[in-house]
């Protein structure tokens, strides 16, 4: 089922339900939830279920540290300035916007370009969950990413005219730094027909629903009834015994925790990069990438992300399934993985490990 | 042939210690696989290997994690890595999974050592553990205890010091009490060694330590089952017994040495008289006896056959249970003691009389003993004064079973007055008279009432001087009051038949 319009009265289901689908990575998305609320006070941003066969789609999201970016927040021309340079480039103007990633903060910030832009929100994305690198596009794997453009919150912009997403992964990667920690990422407009099976559909409708079923859970439910409530799998709950944290391994640190459960007493290790990427119960691997994991404080009803784990916070781990869109061919999965991660780890399929 | 983890510890240590993170050292071993960290140990691995690893262990986290899975999945006894960081999360899995992990400096050389040892005979694992145990001992200092720790730690299992009953003398040893009642059963005095399997399943060896005095039994307690480590073990136990008597025999020699230099110390300090010299009362300070406060004498006489010299440390531990600072200077039929306090004890003199009694009682269980109990008096003088009384309370303690054989003196002294009172033609044919309704005067009745009467009226303490129940001391003063049919609550009453029991009791 897919909602025709995002309103202000479901940016809160919004908010959380982007918090799910980010896998503890993709960012806090209160500083821009504040933002868009204020921009939907007295106007609904339409939701596109399917694109009209004329449309130019532009996927766009914030590439860099999240940290950074409640620190540094938009200027608000950014997207202006990414149609500007594309359109120089000779492309067309785009007449709708996607999230690169209905996760995090990048779910509502592509919700508040669309509503700057005046343009409607189409209900996809290219992930379907929170992915770092943009190899993990569904374009660079079903059709041409490129050329993409980066623009700074002060203001420059940088295009890179390639067509690999790897080497738009490597340039604009490098550039992030420069621009101050985190840039707005677009996509050149896509024509409808090139995005026919390569996007995840209906993730802005998934991440409301999902917000929805946690709101919709009476004060008492722990860790049982929130997995239930969001058609996952409860892998333990109790306090976080210990947390490790990795030096850098190349461009993204990472680490682990492991819990004691206080049900049935299994070790549950969670290994995190900038989301959670892996789970295992008294070493078997149960859960991996691009199934979703989160971590949620079942008493405040909050999800954590891997910088906020401590030792001693009682929580429960959750496991949802991830985008079957990665799960359709080899191909596919084989980028989003564990091994996609540097984790010698052949992927469990969802099913497998019930 | 199996093995467990503490026998393939005894060979590699002390060289390579074994550091055991996780799991059991009774695991049990039936083969060996020798894999990388990388390798895939599900085909390496047959039921109740130890997977030996020549690597470190994988990364910190699920890698280990796994690894550890993979090993229990195949049914792997234990898993050794070279000795690296092992996460307290890995070694909960490990817990969970039941799998022992180890960590070593040289996982080849364990590999080769646990080939070797499932392969080779009892003899040689007996050839390596003695070797092992004689380097140990040989390295570890004159304490006992350490000693004991030394050979525990590379035989990998505990050696105990057990008294004649197994109690533990060093550690509080957990027998079932199935066990225990097994355990109480006395032995033939020639029997010098001990093995069976007890009711519990656990197989106790030990081997006697012959003292003078008194006897402890050195042990070993093994699963049950495993005949091959119980013969292995009974060899080791041998070799440790050696060294364990050794430095038993040689502690007796410390304490008669020391029990000398305090007899000599006492008889100079009771020569001195009131007024030691300042050097006398230095030594004596030093000794731990401070001659400056008050004291209490307190002499006490083995009833029984007991080497004083072994027992000291009991006596006084029984009095220092009682909160009572016992000094004690061995004789040869028992100790001269004293207590001393550094000003006027607030304590009731009786208090402190009944304290010493609840420690005769429990010292009771090693050695029966006459204790006479001295005055309360101060400095030297009063020092060698109570000692003095505390000697003749002694003497008559020893032939007074109707007070428990202990005498006060302080009590004393009214006793003797009424005897040489009593002793007349006159009054002793009366007191007869007097209590012969109660029968014989060596029977239990004229018994329960003269103690009664000696211990002040006090059921509690007639029934502990006479070693039986409070009821039935009570029952029996039901008895003599409706047979003699007088009022003991009237104190005349009580003096009479008080005299009269005296009487009666002294004349033959």
């Amino acid at each position: 089922m897919g909602y025709p319009a995002l309103r202000l009265e479901m940016l809160a289901d919004y908010e959380s339900g982007c918090e799910v689908l980010g896998s503890g990575g993709g960012g806090g998305p209160t500083p821009v939830m504040v933002a868009l609320a204020g921009l939907l006070r007295d106007r609904e941003l339409p939701l596109l279920a399917e694109l009209p066969p004329d449309a130019r789609v532009c996927a766009a999201g914030a590439m860099g540290g999240p940290s950074v970016f409640a620190e540094r927040l938009p200027a608000g021309d950014e997207f202006a300035i990414a149609k500007r340079l594309l359109l120089r480039l000779g492309l067309p103007a785009p007449t709708v916007l996607m999230p690169v990633e209905t996760a995090g903060l990048n779910g509502p910030y592509a919700a508040y370009l669309a509503r700057v832009e005046g343009l409607p929100l189409f209900d996809a994305d290219l992930m379907g969950r929170a992915l770092p690198t943009l190899q993990q596009a569904s374009p660079a794997v079903a059709a041409e990413l490129g050329p993409v453009v980066l623009v700074a919150a002060s203001g420059e912009a940088l295009l890179a005219d390639t067509r690999s997403a790897d080497s738009a992964e490597r340039i604009l990667r490098a550039a992030v730094p420069e621009c101050g920690g985190w840039g707005l990422f677009v996509t050149r407009p896509f024509a409808a027909d090139e995005l026919a099976g390569a996007v995840v559909p209906g993730t802005v409708s998934r991440a409301i629903s999902l917000g929805q079923a946690l709101r919709l859970l009476p004060p008492w439910a722990r860790g049982p009834e929130i997995a239930r409530a969001v058609d996952g799998r409860l892998l333990g709950s109790g306090a976080i015994a210990e947390v490790r944290r990795h030096p850098r391994r190349g461009a993204f640190g990472g680490g682990n925790m492991y819990l004691t459960d206080t049900a049935g007493g299994g070790v549950v290790r969670l290994e995190y990069q900038n989301e959670y990427l892996l789970a295992a119960v008294d070493g078997r691997v149960a859960v991996t990438c691009p199934d979703l994991l989160i971590v949620v404080d079942p008493r405040l009803r909050r999800l954590i992300p891997p910088e906020d784990l401590r030792p001693r916070l009682e929580v429960a781990v959750v496991a949802l399934e991830g985008p079957r869109w990665w799960k359709e061919t080899p191909e596919r999965l084989a980028r989003v993985s564990p091994r996609a991660f540097g984790l010698d780890q052949d992927p469990i399929p969802w099913e497998a490990a019930a | 042939m199996t093995l467990d983890l503490a026998s393939i510890r005894q060979l590699v240590e002390p060289a390579d210690p074994l550091d055991l993170v996780a799991g059991a050292a009774a695991a049990v071993v039936r083969g060996v696989a020798g894999v990388l960290a990388g390798d895939d140990v599900t085909s390496a691995c047959r039921p109740g290997d130890f997977v030996i690893v020549l690597d470190a262990p994988p990364a910190a986290g699920w890698p280990m994690d796994a690894f550890l899975r993979r090993c229990a999945d195949a049914r792997a006894a234990g898993v050794a890595f070279r000795r690296g960081p092992v996460d307290q999360g890995s070694r909960s899995v490990a817990a969970r999974l039941g799998l022992a992990v180890v960590l070593c400096d040289d996982p080849w050389r364990l590999s080769v050592v646990v080939h070797e040892l499932l392969h080779s005979p009892v003899d040689t694992r007996i050839g390596a553990l003695t070797r092992a145990l004689v380097a140990a001992l040989e390295a570890a200092g004159d304490d006992l205890e350490d000693l004991l720790r030394a050979a525990s730690r590379v035989a990998g299992r505990d050696f105990l010091l057990l008294d004649t009953k197994g109690r533990g003398l060093f550690s509080e040893t957990t027998w079932s009490e199935a066990d225990q009642a097994v355990l109480e059963l006395p032995l033939p005095r020639s029997t010098v060694s001990f093995n069976s399997v007890l009711p519990s399943g656990v197989r106790l060896i030990a081997r006697r330590v012959e003292l003078t005095g008194r006897d402890v039994w050195l042990g070993v307690a093994l699963p049950g089952g495993d005949t091959v480590a119980a013969e292995v073990m009974a060899c080791g136990l041998a070799v440790v017994q050696a060294a364990a008597a050794q430095r038993l025999a040689s502690l007796q020699m410390i304490h008669e040495r020391d029990s000398r230099t305090r007899a000599a110390l006492l008889s100079e300090v009771m020569e001195a008289g009131p007024e030691p010299s300042e050097d006398l009362l230095r030594r004596a300070l030093a000794a731990g006896w401070d001659l400056r406060g008050w004291h209490v004498g307190v002499r006490i006489i083995a009833l029984g056959d007991g080497a004083t010299i072994s027992l000291r440390d009991d006596l006084l531990a029984a009095f220092a249970e009682q909160d009572l600072p016992l000094r004690a200077v061995e004789q040869t039929d028992g100790w001269i003691g004293w207590l001393s306090f550094s000003v006027e004890p607030t304590r009731a003199i009786e208090s402190i009389s009944a304290s010493i009694r609840r420690a005769q009682r429990a010292f009771q269980s090693a050695l029966p003993t006459a204790i006479g109990v001295g005055g309360l008096a101060p400095g030297a003088a009063g020092f060698a004064k109570t000692l003095g009384q505390a000697a003749d309370a002694a003497r008559i303690a020893v032939n007074r079973p109707a007070s428990g054989h202990f005498v006060h003196i302080d009590r004393l002294g009214l006793a003797q007055l009424l005897l040489a009172l009593t002793h007349t033609d006159v009054f002793t044919p009366a007191a007869k008279g007097l209590l012969d309704p109660l029968g014989d005067p060596d029977g239990p009745l004229v018994t329960t009432l003269a103690a009664w009467l000696d211990a002040g009226g006090s059921q509690q303490e007639t029934a502990a001087v006479l070693g039986i129940h409070r009821n039935t001391v009570a029952q029996r003063l039901a008895h003599i009051t409706r047979l003699l049919a007088v009022d003991l609550s009237d104190p005349e009453t009580r003096l009479a038949l008080h005299l009269a029991c005296r009487a009666v009791k002294l004349t033959p």
